[in-house]
C-alpha cells in the first residue's frame, strides 16, 4: 500500500473533516483548562489570599496586646510578606516560561510546562508547611487572647498540650494533605509528560 | 495583525486543528476542550509569531504542543474500536479501508512517532521536523525508517 496516497485519503475521508463542535469566533473570550494555566491562575489567586491576609495580620498585630500573641502575629506578618513576594517571583517566572511555552519545540514545551508545574507545586507544598500551621497556631492564640487573664490562660499544662498539638500534628498533617492532594491531581500528568520527554531524547 | 486576521488564518487551516485532535485524544469530552484551548494558546502565542515559517507550520507546532501537554482523559475504548458507538464524536461515515487501516496503524504508534509520521506524510522533511519537534535531524531520520517499516508491516498485515 502507498503510504501517501492512503494518508491523504485519510485527510479528506476523516482527519481534515469538521470535527461536531464549531470554532470559536472570539479567542479573546476563551478560558483555557491547561493545567499549566491552571497553576498560574492558583498562584494569582494565591498571592491575592496571601495580600489579604497580611493586612489581617497586620491590624491583629496591632489588637492584641500580650506579647506571645504579638510575637506570633508579628511571626505571621514576616511570614506572609517572605511567602508574598515568593509568590510574586515565581509568577514571573511562570509568565516567562508560559510566554514561550507553547510555540517552541515540543521538546521544549514539555520540559517548560513540567517545570511549571513542579515548580508551582513546590511553591505550595512550602506554603503548606509554614504558613497553616502558623496561621492556626495564631488563631488559637487569638482565640485565647479574647479572654481575659490571656497569661494565666496560656500557661495552663492543658492549653500548652493543645498548643503542641497544633504545632506537631497540624505542620506535617497540612504537608501531608498539600503533598497527596498534588499527588492524586497531578502525579499521573507528570508522569506522561516525564515519559514522552524520555521517548524524545532516545536515539533511533 | 489583528483579531480578524487571526480568525480568517485559523479558518484557512482549520483542518490542521481538526487532523492532531483527531490523531491524539481519545476521549469525546477533550475534543471540545482541546479545539478551544488550541485556539486560545494560538491566540496568545500570535503576537509572537514573526513570519519566519509559514502559518500553517507554527499552527502545527502550536496546536501539536497544547494537545501533547495538555491533562487528557485516558481513552474509554481501546483506539480500534469504533468510537462513534459511544455517540459522543461525530465521524465522517463511508471511509475506504485503505485509509481506516492507515489510521488505526497510526493511532497504535507512540505520541512522539505518530507526531514525526504525521509531519513527513503532511510534506514536512527533516530538518523540519526536527526543528518542530527538538529533536536532532539525525534522530527523527533513524526514527522516521523505523517507523515506516512498523506501519508497512501493519498495513499488509490488515
Amino acid at each position: 500500500m502507498d503510504l501517501q496516497r492512503a494518508w491523504k485519503k485519510l485527510e479528506t475521508e476523516r482527519l481534515e473533516q469538521p470535527l461536531y463542535i464549531p470554532l470559536s469566533g472570539h479567542p479573546r473570550k476563551l478560558h483555557s483548562r491547561h493545567p499549566a494555566i491552571k497553576m498560574k491562575n492558583g498562584l494569582y489567586i494565591s498571592l491575592a489570599f496571601t495580600v489579604a491576609f497580611l493586612a489581617v495580620f497586620v491590624l491583629l498585630f496591632f489588637r492584641y496586646d500580650p506579647w506571645l500573641i504579638k510575637f506570633f502575629t508579628g511571626l505571621m506578618v514576616g511570614v506572609y510578606i517572605f511567602f508574598g513576594v515568593y509568590n510574586f517571583i515565581t509568577l514571573n517566572r511562570l509568565n516567562e516560561q508560559l510566554k514561550m511555552a507553547f510555540a517552541g519545540s515540543l521538546k521544549d514545551s514539555l520540559v517548560r510546562i513540567h517545570s511549571i508545574i513542579h515548580q508551582s507545586i513546590r511553591y505550595q507544598e512550602r506554603v503548606a508547611l509554614f504558613i497553616y500551621p502558623l496561621s492556626a497556631i495564631a488563631g488559637f492564640l487569638m482565640g485565647v487572647g479574647e479572654h481575659d487573664n490571656f497569661e494565666q490562660n496560656i500557661q495552663q499544662p492543658k492549653m500548652l498540650m493543645v498548643l503542641a498539638v497544633a504545632i506537631v500534628i497540624a505542620t506535617p498533617l497540612c504537608y501531608w494533605m498539600a503533598r497527596w492532594m498534588y499527588k492524586i491531581t497531578y502525579d499521573k500528568y507528570l508522569d506522561q509528560l516525564k515519559a514522552l520527554i524520555r521517548d524524545m531524547e532516545v536515539e533511533g | 495583525m489583528t483579531e480578524k486576521n487571526f480568525l480568517e488564518l485559523i479558518q484557512q487551516n482549520r483542518g490542521i486543528l481538526y487532523k492532531v485532535i483527531r490523531l491524539y485524544v481519545n476521549h469525546p469530552e477533550d475534543e471540545a476542550d482541546l479545539l478551544q484551548e488550541i485556539q486560545l494558546q494560538a491566540w496568545k502565542s500570535f503576537p509572537r509569531f514573526q513570519g519566519d515559517s509559514k502559518f500553517s507550520t507554527w499552527l502545527y507546532r502550536v496546536s501539536l504542543n497544547t494537545v501533547l501537554t495538555f491533562k487528557r482523559r485516558p481513552a474509554l475504548v481501546k483506539p480500534e474500536e469504533n468510537l462513534e458507538q459511544l455517540g459522543g464524536v461525530h465521524e465522517p461515515h463511508h471511509r475506504s479501508d485503505e485509509s481506516e487501516a492507515l489510521y488505526q496503524a497510526i493511532r497504535e504508534l507512540s505520541e512522539v512517532d505518530r507526531m514525526i509520521i504525521t509531519l513527513h506524510l503532511d510534506g514536512y522533511d527533516n530538518p523540519e521536523i526536527a526543528d518542530i519537534s527538538g529533536l536532532t535531524k539525525n534522530n527523527v531520520g533513524v526514527k522516521l525508517h523505523r517507523i515506516k517499516e512498523v506501519l508497512t508491516r501493519r498495513l499488509k498485515d490488515n
